[in-house]
């Protein structure tokens, strides 16, 4: 009895669903095995890698059992595997939302889904996924390189999909060749969509904290060595287009940031009130140029002296800086114009000046005696400024890459024991000298000189281009900028990095060295590719997009018109394919045309033949209901079968047939 | 307006049958995304979605090229269907309570893969137009004429995101023959009381009957049973060899007319099996004796029509 109801109990169980979509064959799995790799082999230097390492074992897995037809795990054990995986990405991330975590998932989710792969529609599943994870690529990369290799997985997953449709079972090569004909096809839909499609300026909503890797640059803070840090890296951090000459090395300043704030061996940032628009209205000599700037993930954006307009999206603080009102995070480009040789305004809050005396006690006292031995031997702050530099000229400082550790008293170890430093020791012994002597001054971050591409014309301010200088509060001037290290090493200033550092070499960067010259030269080229690349693919956010269509004739260009336009382009591009791909060449030999000339002749008596009759029923058919025409029918496809079917018919047998078939006239 | 809606109606669905041979042009095919391609305009919307949130350029890009993926694979799946001439072929016959065919033929100038047929009501079956002829399987459930219903051609080659389809109206139809008695009684001659089954040569065949126990095995007629379901038919033995049977109608026992054909059916059917001559008497028709599978078909094909 019990043993019954267990049977028939079992037996419920084990009963398959009513419909069951079609199962997958051997070639789809294969298919579906390769797409998931495909989708998921760029992003392993970008997961953890037991995240690696778990979709390996999934994917060698689902391998094994392919390879041996092997039975699937059972839902409960792959729901199992799916808690556990969740529970790891959840500690690993410490929580689950979020770009990371969300990518892991997706992962975690492509590995599992490959090993509960039964039907057609788990397929679709998989390739959905693999697109998803092919965009998440982009997240970490998008060089050119990239772009080449998501293009490569993608033929892949879209072969993959093709593979779903049962039809011709065409061999692997063919399946690719298909898919790759096919993306082209849509490529041309993919440029209109590119340069038409509305575009937004993201994100559209905040966005988790991880979603920015960490960025090389410059800092809120300076501590000793941090300048010396930066300067190893030979990335890009902006690249800048000058309309007309560019200006002599010496006036290249880029200033970004001012470090107010000392403690005795920090100088840090202090945000300073901030406005929309510029306090004054700069005129002269202007340079105008364009920046690109790289993401840094901080607010400031990088001009020459004094800036004539702000950027859109940004505001102007007291200190002089152009900040952005969110961090940059994507590559950002604006328009700039500088006038050299204007000094806003010579005012300056009482307090601002007092931040910029202000000094910790009891740190450098070396310094501070000979400052104050200034103060009492100068009575205008303008002929302070003259002794330091002269003081510091004197002192025979060496500029260096590598300098000491100096960490106590850092500015009377490096103006009176070490006589070594690299710019942020320049800059913080030099504020901190003027300061003592009681005049306002405050270093200023930033990046000084750049490189000329002369591929494409483009200025290349690279990291090991970072640079601090001084800036000094003069009365009747203004803030003045004083660069104590040009004074040490002039070369730096008007020659580089290479130039100022000698027999350094082996700590620089392989770019700034000199005797690379070659190197350079490639990586000119491949610079300026990777600039083009940036600038119109990478770069072509809303504000690109307006200036194209406005080149391109569409004044004011807006939303509305370039869905219209994208609409009206779209639909020839689809109606152009259309008709292309409906374009038949039918290449009918003269024997069918002429056979088919006699089928319309005898349609129109309106005989009763069914069209599967082959040529000699059809005959007898027609012969029966026409008996006047009978020989002639019967001649006629007699000859038909005898052209058709006969190893080589004559030329004479085709003359007879057309000759046949243009008497026959029922 | 009323006009232009009738108009309107008149070329959606079409309610004249369509002269073979149909052309499937523009006009004709419908094309609507599947579950699959609306999932992947899902997926494409998520992926714009992220593209915009994080700025990524290449993001548009991918989303922009299978968004054109997309388009292709409408106008792809369409251009399998555009083109492709449909004519109706020979239909194969069957019987009441089975399945009768009919049959289309196909004819493209290029390849035209993964096709899929359906008669309203019928099952899906695959095609593609290098095979000329399919057999499309309808099941039959009443005898006489079945005609064609609707035939629905359609394809999601190559991507599976959209499908096209068209539909065809052909003015055939295909003769369905009567059910088969499972059993039927043994043909007792008319007015011929002295011919009983028991009294028969065992040499001649009379007729068949459905199998007893105590019947010789080699009496068993192994041929004709195959065709049942189940159990076995042995053969009767008529007196006279090689004399002709006549089935008729009025003769028959059975106590509605389908009951009657149904057993005329089965003799007719058991009689063509073992070869033996037969005529059939339905009414005022009249099928002389004769063998042989057109002989068959006349017979049925009278007992499909018979009212």
């Amino acid at each position: 009895m019990f043993k019954r109801l267990l049977n028939s109990l079992l037996k419920r169980w084990r009963r398959k669903p009513a419909v069951q979509a079609p199962a997958l064959t051997l070639a789809q799995s294969w298919w579906l095995f390769a797409a998931a790799s495909a989708a998921l082999l760029p992003l392993v230097e970008h997961i953890p890698l037991w995240l690696s390492l778990t979709a390996a074992t999934g994917m060698a897995w689902r391998a094994w059992l392919i390879w041996r037809a092997g039975r699937l795990p059972p839902r409960w054990l792959l729901f199992v595997f799916v808690v556990a995986a969740c529970v790891a990405v959840a500690i690993q991330y410490r929580g689950l939302f979020g770009r990371n975590p969300g990518l892991a998932l997706l992962v975690i989710f492509m590995a599992l889904k490959l090993l509960e792969l039964r039907s057609v529609r788990d397929g679709i599943t998989v390739i959905l996924l693999a697109c998803f994870l092919l965009l998440s690529g982009f997240f970490f990369n998008q060089s050119i390189a990239a772009a080449l290799m998501a293009g490569a997985a993608l033929i892949v997953v879209i072969a993959a999909l093709l593979s779903l449709q049962a039809g011709p079972l065409p061999t692997p090569r063919q399946q690719l060749q298909h898919s790759a004909l096919l993306l082209a096809q849509a490529l041309p839909f993919m440029l209109v969509l590119f340069v038409l499609f509305p575009r937004v300026q993201g994100p559209l909503w905040g966005l988790p904290q991880d979603a920015f890797g960490a960025s090389s640059g410059l800092s809120e803070s300076m501590a000793p060595g941090s300048i010396s840090q930066v300067v190893q890296s030979d990335a890009i951090a902006f690249r800048v287009r000058f309309k007309g000459t560019p200006p002599p090395p010496q006036q290249l300043y880029w200033r970004a940031l001012t470090l107010n704030d000392y403690d005795g061996i920090n100088w840090r940032y202090r945000a300073t009130p901030e406005r929309t628009d510029l306090p004054y209205s700069a005129e002269g000599r202007s340079i105008e140029y364009e920046v690109t700037l790289e993401p840094h993930n901080q607010r400031w954006l990088f001009a020459l002296e004094t800036p004539g307009q702000l950027p859109p999206d940004s505001s102007f603080s007291s200190d002089q800086l152009i900040l952005a009102n969110t961090p940059v995070r994507t590559r950002l480009r604006y328009e700039m114009v500088s006038y050299p040789d204007f000094r806003p305004d010579a005012e300056e809050s009482p307090r601002r000046l007092r931040e910029a005396l202000r000094l910790p006690d009891g740190v450098n006292p070396r310094t501070r005696a000979v400052a104050e031995g200034w103060r009492q031997q100068y009575r205008s702050d303008a002929e302070i400024l003259q002794a330091a530099m002269t003081f510091f000229q004197q002192r025979i400082l060496a500029y260096t890459l590598s300098p000491p550790l100096m960490r106590d008293n850092a500015v009377d170890a490096f103006l009176f024991e070490h006589k070594r430093g690299f710019c942020e020791h320049f800059a913080s012994a030099f504020t901190f000298a003027l300061r003592a002597a009681g005049v306002p001054a405050r270093v200023v971050g930033g990046y000084q000189g750049g490189e000329i591409n002369p591929v494409d014309g483009y200025f290349t301010v690279r990291q090991f281009d970072a640079h601090v200088w001084v800036e000094a509060w003069i009365q009747g001037r203004g803030w003045v900028r004083v660069d104590p290290t040009a004074d040490s090493a002039p070369r730096r200033i008007d020659g580089g990095l290479r130039t100022a550092v000698t027999g350094e070499e082996a700590e620089l960067p392989l770019l700034a060295r000199e005797n690379y010259a070659w190197l350079r030269e490639v990586r000119y080229r491949l610079d300026a590719v990777a600039n083009a690349w940036n600038q119109s693919v990478l770069g072509f956010g809303p504000q690109r997009q307006r200036d194209m269509l406005s080149k391109l004739g569409m004044p004011e260009p807006d939303w509305k018109q370039m869905t219209a336009w994208l609409a009206s382009l779209c639909g020839v591009l689809l109606l152009g394919f259309t008709l292309f791909a409906l374009r038949q060449r039918v290449r009918t030999d003269e024997v069918t045309r002429l056979w088919q000339t006699f089928l319309r002749r005898l349609a129109r008596r309106k005989l009763d033949l069914p069209g599967w009759m082959g040529p000699d029923t059809l005959a007898n058919h027609a012969a029966a209901q026409l008996p006047q025409h009978a020989k002639a029918i019967r001649a006629i496809a007699a000859s038909y079968v005898a052209l058709r079917y006969e190893h080589s018919p004559s030329t004479e047998q085709l003359a007879a047939f057309k000759a046949h078939i243009d008497r026959f006239k029922p | 307006m009323k006009a232009l809606l009738q108009r309107l109606r008149q070329l959606l669905w079409p309610r004249h049958a369509d002269t073979p041979p149909l052309l499937l042009t523009q006009r004709r095919i419908y094309v609507l995304p599947t579950t699959a391609g609306m999932l992947y305009a899902s997926t494409l919307l998520l992926m714009l979605v992220g593209s915009i949130n994080y700025n990524l350029s290449l993001g548009y890009g991918l989303t922009f090229l299978l968004a054109g993926l997309g388009v292709v694979a409408i106008v792809q799946t369409f251009r399998n269907l555009a083109g492709l001439q449909l004519r109706p072929g020979r239909h194969a016959p069957g019987h009441a309570g089975e399945t009768v065919h009919f049959a289309v033929q196909l004819e493209a100038e290029r390849p035209r893969p993964a096709l899929r047929l359906q008669l309203a009501g019928g099952p899906v079956i695959d095609a593609n137009a290098s095979d000329s002829t399919r057999l499309i399987p309808l099941a039959a459930a009443r005898r006489g004429w079945q005609s064609m219903p609707r035939l629905t051609i359609s394809t999601t080659w190559p991507l599976g995101l959209v499908r096209a389809w068209s539909y065809a109206r052909f003015d055939e139809r295909c003769l369905v023959y009567p059910a088969p008695a499972p059993t039927a009684p043994p043909w007792v001659s008319p007015g011929g009381e002295g011919r009983s089954q028991q009294s028969g040569d065992p040499d001649d065949f009379f007729g068949l009957r459905p199998h007893r126990q105590t019947d010789l095995l080699q009496h068993v007629a192994w041929k004709a049973s195959a065709r049942l379901e189940d159990g076995l038919l042995s053969k009767q033995f008529a007196a006279e060899q090689g004399e002709a049977l006549w089935f008729d109608l009025t003769h028959t026992p059975g106590s509605t007319l389908e009951d009657k054909l149904a057993i005329l059916t089965r003799w007719v059917i058991d009689a063509h099996a073992v070869r033996q001559p037969y005529g059939l008497r339905l009414g005022g028709t009249r099928i002389g004796p004769a063998t042989g599978s057109d002989h068959l078909h006349a017979c049925l094909q009278a007992l499909a029509l018979y009212v």
